[in-house]
């Protein structure tokens, strides 16, 4: 990507064909504490991002934060491809946490399941312990 | 390049800075400013613009 040099900013052309808008500004947002960043366009669709320093800065300087702001610009590229990619595993995983809090409904379902297994069960171990003493204490009080 | 929505919501936030008045030329948008506040006579151009960033990525 060509960089064109004023006296107190930097011009960085980029191609939109290898770099979307949303890594442009995803970059430049990341640049915002460092520089003043204004944004255009050329007969060519390429995108024009000018970095003008907020502080004094070299020539040098100038070319090292233009440097960096290409790199946020493939960091940031390379952030959408991957979040593009993995779309609809993590709406599958949200889903799925969002399923696991339940309304009330789902808990009486599967306290039916349950009665239906002590039903099966002759020897009487799943019965809760509640169930197995109340029954009990009905019997005392009867024969008294 | 800058959403029109963030562009006025940059515009209220910063009235109290400066009158600021909307208007289109061509494909660009204009936003003229007025009145503004000796403080920040300076910077107020370049801040709006970052301001308006800040506000696409948010």
């Amino acid at each position: 990507m060509p960089a064109k040099k004023s006296v107190n900013q930097i011009r960085v052309v980029v191609n939109p064909k290898l770099y979307s808008l949303e890594a442009v500004y995803g970059a430049a947002y990341a640049f915002l504490d460092r520089a003043y960043i204004f944004l255009d366009q050329n007969s060519k669709k390429e995108i024009l991002v000018t970095l003008k320093q907020k502080e004094e800065l070299s020539k040098k300087e100038l070319d090292v934060m233009a440097g960096e702001f290409q790199n946020a610009l493939l960091s940031y590229s390379l952030r959408n491809e991957i979040s593009k990619n993995n779309r609809k595993i993590r709406e599958y995983i949200v889903g799925r946490a969002l399923i696991g809090v339940l309304p009330e409904n789902e808990e009486i379902d599967e306290s039916k399941e349950e009665i239906q297994e002590w039903k099966g069960d002759d020897l009487g171990i799943a019965v809760p312990w509640e169930k197995k003493f109340a029954k009990k204490t009905r019997t005392k009080t009867s024969r008294e | 390049m800058y959403p029109l929505k963030a562009i006025q919501k940059t515009m209220a936030a910063y009235r109290h800075l400066s009158t600021c008045v909307f208007s289109e030329k061509g494909r660009y948008y204009c936003v003229n400013m007025t009145r503004i506040h000796k403080d920040v006579e300076r910077v107020i151009v370049d801040e709006f613009c970052n301001y308006v960033l800040s506000l696409i990525k948010e």
